[in-house]
């Protein structure tokens, strides 16, 4: 059942997520760095099979289909999609060598890289791209994250000629060509798509560098070199087939397994190091650490706005001055994560660092904010009661360990212990993930979530989570339950306005009235981790969503 | 069973006949009362089953798309229509597709069973070896070898398999490195997550069998053995061994479906290939097509056993025979 | 766990008699550190505060990941509570649940069992098949999926190990039930004239239980071990409870920095599970021989 590790991002798909800011956070240990270096030998070495030691196993490997981070992530080995994100934001050519928008920006029309053969040999053209579209809008696709993106903008794809392809939106929608070069987007087969669903999730063929061999439920993922490949994006390393002969793309959930592989020499890189085994990569000279810090809405713990006791601001107050959330995130990830304080993540655009000690462990506070708030008794076993009810909060969380790992746990034990010397009886719930998710859109049996982030490339991001357009249409978004009308204007008329200084002073103004509410305990920014032995050189990740890619990756002998 | 069919004369066999068709035909009776429990089993759960569908209420949904899926896999349908089209697939074989995988139940079990199937026996088989070389070395030995025996089999008895499990792959794996940590499914792989369900198994495997060791070797006919001047080993091996396993052999036939339950723990503990990880996640992700088939073969695996058992003890002991 | 010896008892025709054997009382120094070790456990479990000083969940951010001491004998956590305290404070959640798991799982027991042993044909072969059709599913896999439809918890998991080692106590006492109805000295009962409502709860009942109590005592260890295992699952109780099982789930991510994590309460159910069982021995060799069946 232990489904594995932490940080990393997890069930919530995340729709509108464009691009994320690569942070190189330069530590003087461990050596953090955008892409390995590896050994010192610089003679790239061909050949030799990867093993890739992962957590979570995606559902299905058409990326199309539903839409989790974990499909992106293996998706990007063997789908190549229109165009490649860059880290400044703007993109590269891919399968798209070059691109027009109309003035009215309604109308993409993209020109195709000719002389490209899907893998099942396909030729790619207009034709096959707009397939891709017809495939993501087919209900029958089940597509989440896709259909999501695409849907308040997306009306058709149009093929103007062999290799010319439009792509036609009913408003303007200036993040497409972000959106678009996600592995979620990565162009499939036309011929393979038709096979259906379930075929298509088992073995999905695309352009890219590697061709999926076999898939066995619970182990691994084969992908083989693909040795005509000719279609690498315009920033990769190298031109032409990948170094690698092979990939076994192996799900070890427990992260201590993980670690110990790596450690051992077994696997030359893992997903997301355990934080308890920081100090040993960082004492370990043939390992590195390669970070990538999403943009958003943090990690942390959603309050139910919709009952008592988290109906009253008071008490929402009370509750983040008591939590010593930085204290807990130090203890439970040994210093391994930054904290996280205020709506947003540090390295979302317009992030205002205004809020990040507003809400400091501050004991003297929260108990006469509670005290005010009318919670003034007390029980036999300490907690606050008032009208003869104690000031209990049932905090729920994922019991699967993918979802949440045990140094959540102690974090969550930990900030625990930190209420009750105010008189808040917080009880943890684990929930098996259908309940768990079942908890995003169900406000009865729960005050408090665990998991509430939201991965995004821009502050607009505010508007899904917190407005009151967003209570109703799509569950889940709002996981506070929040509706807030000042808020709701000002995210209207920051999504309206072009002028960068009022961008960035609604926006401020947002996370003002978020972070003065205290819908949300922000505690960590989400973040993607990869442990690297020095034998294999030349992985970097890519800043649309985070993804590794390994057609630039070589092993030394 | 031809080796039995030479032995016994025609009335016994046309007895074993009648008695194995009542077994087959209650083994059927079992397996369809289980399959109904587990249709049950699974609609009790909590969750909507289109929303596991469409990736969980992470994926966001709207109400129009869940209800396209409950038409198009009938959840809208009562609950006595869906068990009638579920029995009905099921007699045709059909399984389903998992609401998760995408695929159809009988490939992932296809794909999962083989290294489950070969975990619990080598457990099955080293448990065997381990509990009677205890045995033949310990039982009725001087005192404090066998109260030693006889005490490691309680004690291991007693261990739970997957603190056994870790401690075994921190110590081996881990820190002296003699095994891989993640092994796959090659032999290398298989030494740990074999010796955690087999140890605590020999443990009492090893119990019942010194039981009836030492009773057996208390029998008059071990006596006479002896005075005919059978040498101790030949006592021990010959005649005591011979009949105390009949009670270990009975036992197997349970372990072997219990193996393959507990296997559940040691596949996670070991991230090993097997039925055990796919059951624990398709239960937490409410796949119920999962959830059904996996239970099923569990359940298949178990009755099946112990009907083979009966037919083993039945050769193993010749009493029972004639007593039909 | 699943592989226990209490079900092992119950499952095959004639393995009970085949434990019930052994004849001569092994190991006395055995039998008295059991005995020690049982009312060290009691005593944790009815005021676990005679034997630690601290609370089971006063964390101390400044004092994680301590390695073994004399200040902290087990060494603390990563929330830097002391490891031996949890111990003792775990003892009386996990030593509640197998008590609780064991008496509801006889308790059905009890009353499957002797209506069919009592009941005539058709109930005896209905509860019979019922039985069958439980045991099909291994204890584990029936508990796994109590615990998916009703939720984790301590009284889902109470239950769920209950549940799970119900049908195998069910099937003992309804061989009992029949063994002792047909023993010699219920039909001298029966022909002396007692009348039959007298002779069932005068005679057979009490016979029939008789056995049970040594079953009893080593089901609670195996329920222990069981219930931890659903715990590790990440099934069972939810933190901060310092219930065995839920403290290894807890510690296995940590098993190369911080060892004592996983060792302590691992030799905790070992010992409890040990110690309970072969006093559940003991006696059953001490009550050898007197079931008269």
């Amino acid at each position: 059942m232990k489904k594995v590790e932490s940080m990393s991002i997890r069930r919530k798909a995340k729709w509108y997520s464009t691009w994320s800011v690569a942070l190189i956070l330069a530590t003087s240990v461990g050596g953090v760095v955008v892409t390995n270096a590896g050994a010192t030998t610089s003679t790239i070495v061909k050949g030799g099979t990867l093993t890739y030691g992962t957590d979570r196993e995606p559902t299905c490997l058409d990326p199309h289909n539903y839409g989790d981070m974990p499909q992106t992530y293996i998706a990007r080995q063997y789908l190549d999609s229109l165009v490649s994100e860059l880290s400044d934001g703007s993109v590269a050519p891919w399968l798209a060598k070059s691109w027009t928008i109309s003035s009215d920006g309604l109308h993409y029309t993209f020109q195709i890289k000719k002389g490209v053969k899907f893998t099942d040999g396909t030729p790619l053209n207009a034709a096959a791209v707009a397939a891709n579209f017809a495939q993501i809008e087919n209900p029958k696709t089940q597509s989440a994250t896709d259909a999501g993106y695409l849907a308040p903008y997306y009306v058709s794809t149009t093929v103007k000629g062999p290799y010319v392809v439009e792509v036609n939106l009913k408003k303007p929608y200036s993040a497409l060509l972000d959106v678009l070069a996600q592995a979620f987007f990565g162009i499939e087969s036309p011929k393979a798509m038709s096979r259906g669903l379930t075929a298509n999730c088992q073995s999905p063929v695309g352009t890219g560098p590697f061709i999926v061999q076999g898939w066995v439920h619970g182990q691994s993922v084969t992908l083989e070199r693909n040795a005509n490949y000719n279609s690498a994006p315009a920033n990769a390393k190298h031109q032409g087939p990948a170094y690698l002969s092979k990939i076994v793309w192996k799900f070890l959930e427990d992260s201590s397994v993980r670690f110990a592989a790596l450690q051992g020499g077994e696997v030359p890189i893992i997903f997301n190091p355990p934080a308890q085994d920081q100090t040993a990569l960082n004492a370990d000279t043939s390992l590195s650490l390669l970070q990538f810090t999403h943009s958003g809405i943090p990690n942390g713990i959603a309050l139910n706005t919709s009952k008592a006791p988290f109906n009253d601001v008071k008490v929402r107050q009370a509750f983040f001055y008591a939590s010593n959330a930085k204290s807990a995130l130090k203890s439970a990830y040994e210093g391994t994560l930054p904290p996280a304080s205020g709506p947003l993540s540090s390295s979302t655009p317009d992030y205002s660092s205004l809020f990040e000690n507003t809400h400091n462990f501050n004991t003297v506070k929260a108990n006469s904010l509670l005290n005010a708030a009318g919670w003034t008794g007390h029980n036999a076993s300490g907690y606050r009661t008032k009208d003869g009810k104690a000031l209990t909060a049932r905090l729920v969380y994922s019991s699967n360990t993918g979802d949440t790992p045990p140094a959540d746990l102690t974090l969550l034990q930990d900030i625990q212990a930190s209420e009750k010397t105010v008189g808040v009886d917080v009880i943890l719930v684990p929930q098996s993930e259908s309940t768990y998710f079942n908890s995003f859109t169900n406000e009865t049996n729960h005050e408090l979530l665990w998991g509430a982030y939201w991965n995004s490339p821009t502050p607009a991001v505010l508007n899904i989570v917190y407005s009151t357009s967003a209570l109703k249409p799509n569950l889940g978004n709002n996981s506070a339950f929040t509706s807030d009308p000042a808020l709701d204007t000002i995210l209207l008329q920051a999504a309206a306005s072009t002028v960068p200084a009022t961008q960035k002073k609604l926006y401020g103004q947002a996370q003002a009235i978020v972070q003065q509410q205290a819908w949300d305990l922000s505690v960590y920014p989400e973040t993607t981790r990869l442990g690297i032995a020095n034998t294999l050189s030349g992985v970097w990740i890519e800043p649309s969503e985070g993804e590794p890619v390994l057609s630039d990756a070589w092993l030394s002998k | 069973m031809p080796s039995l069919s030479t032995k016994v004369g025609l009335w016994t066999r046309h007895r074993m006949l009648r008695r194995l068709v009542g077994r087959v035909a209650g083994v059927v009776g079992v397996l369809f009362a289980v399959s109904t429990l587990t249709f049950l089993a699974a609609h009790l759960m909590p969750g909507d089953p289109a929303l596991t569908i469409l990736g969980g209420a992470g994926s966001h949904p709207t109400r129009v798309e869940l209800l396209a899926i409950d038409r198009q896999y009938g959840f809208d349908k009562s609950l006595v229509v869906q068990y009638v089209t579920f029995t009905g697939h099921l007699l045709l074989g059909n399984l389903g597709t998992s609401y998760i995988l995408k695929e159809r139940v009988s490939t992932i079990i296809a794909q999962q069973m083989g290294p489950t199937f070969v975990l619990t026996i080598v457990s099955l088989v080293l448990s065997w070896v381990l509990a009677v070389g205890g045995t033949l070395l310990t039982a009725r030995r001087n005192r404090y070898t066998s109260a030693f025996g006889s005490g490691a089999e309680i004690f291991v008895a007693g261990l739970p398999q997957y603190w056994l499990g870790i401690i075994l792959m921190v110590v081996f794996a881990f820190r002296l490195r003699w095994f891989p940590v993640e092994g796959g499914t090659g032999v290398a792989g298989l030494v740990l997550p074999a010796l955690t369900l087999a140890i605590p198994l020999a443990g009492f495997i090893g119990q019942v069998t010194r039981d009836e060791f030492s009773s057996v070797m208390e029998q008059p006919f071990v006596l006479s053995a002896r005075t005919r001047g059978m040498g101790d080993t030949g006592v021990r091996v010959r005649h005591a061994l011979r009949h105390s396993i009949l009670p270990g052999i009975t036992l197997s036939g349970w372990a072997l479906g219990s193996l393959f339950s507990t296997a559940v723990i040691v596949e996670a503990v070991f991230a090993r290939q097997g039925l055990g990880q796919v059951l624990v996640n398709a239960v937490s992700q409410r796949d119920i097509p999962v959830v059904i088939g996996v239970t099923l073969l569990v359940a298949v695996v178990y009755v099946v056993a112990n009907l083979l058992v009966d037919l083993v003890y039945l050769v193993a002991d010749p009493r029972l025979r004639s007593a039909g | 766990m699943v592989t226990s010896l209490t079900e092992a008892l119950v499952v095959g025709p004639g393995i009970e008699t085949h434990v019930r054997r052994r004849r001569r009382l092994s190991f006395r120094l055995g039998v008295w550190l059991s005995a020690l070790l049982v009312v060290f456990v009691t005593v944790a479990a009815v005021d676990p505060s005679l034997l630690a000083s601290g609370a089971p969940d006063t964390i101390n951010l400044g004092h994680s990941f301590i390695a073994p001491s004399w200040s902290h004998l087990l060494g603390t956590d990563p929330s830097g509570r002391d490891v031996y305290t949890r111990v003792i404070y775990g003892a009386r959640q996990s030593l509640v649940i197998g008590l609780l798991a064991t008496l509801i799982a006889m308790v059905i027991a009890i009353i499957l069992g002797v209506t069919a042993g009592l009941g005539g044909r058709w109930v005896d072969a209905l509860i019979n098949r019922f039985l069958e059709v439980l045991f099909a599913f291994p204890g584990l896999l029936l508990a796994f999926l109590f615990v998916a439809i009703f939720g984790t918890g301590v009284v889902t998991e109470v239950v769920a190990v209950a549940v799970g080692s119900a049908p195998g106590y069910a099937r003992m006492i309804r061989g009992q039930v029949l063994a002792v109805k047909g023993s010699g000295y219920v039909e001298a009962a029966y022909a002396l004239g007692h009348a039959p409502r007298r002779v069932i709860s005068r005679q057979i009942v009490p016979n029939a239980m008789r056995p049970l109590v040594v079953l009893a005592t080593m089901g609670v260890g195996q329920s222990i071990v069981w219930a931890s295992s659903l715990s590790f699952l990440g099934l069972g109780v939810a933190p901060p409870s310092p219930e065995w099982g839920a403290m290894l789930d807890a510690g296995r991510d940590y098993t190369l920095q911080a060892w004592w994590l996983e060792i302590f309460p691992g030799l905790a159910i070992v010992l409890c599970t040990l110690a309970v069982t072969s006093l559940g021995r003991y006696f059953q060799q001490k009550l050898d021989g007197g079931i008269g069946a």
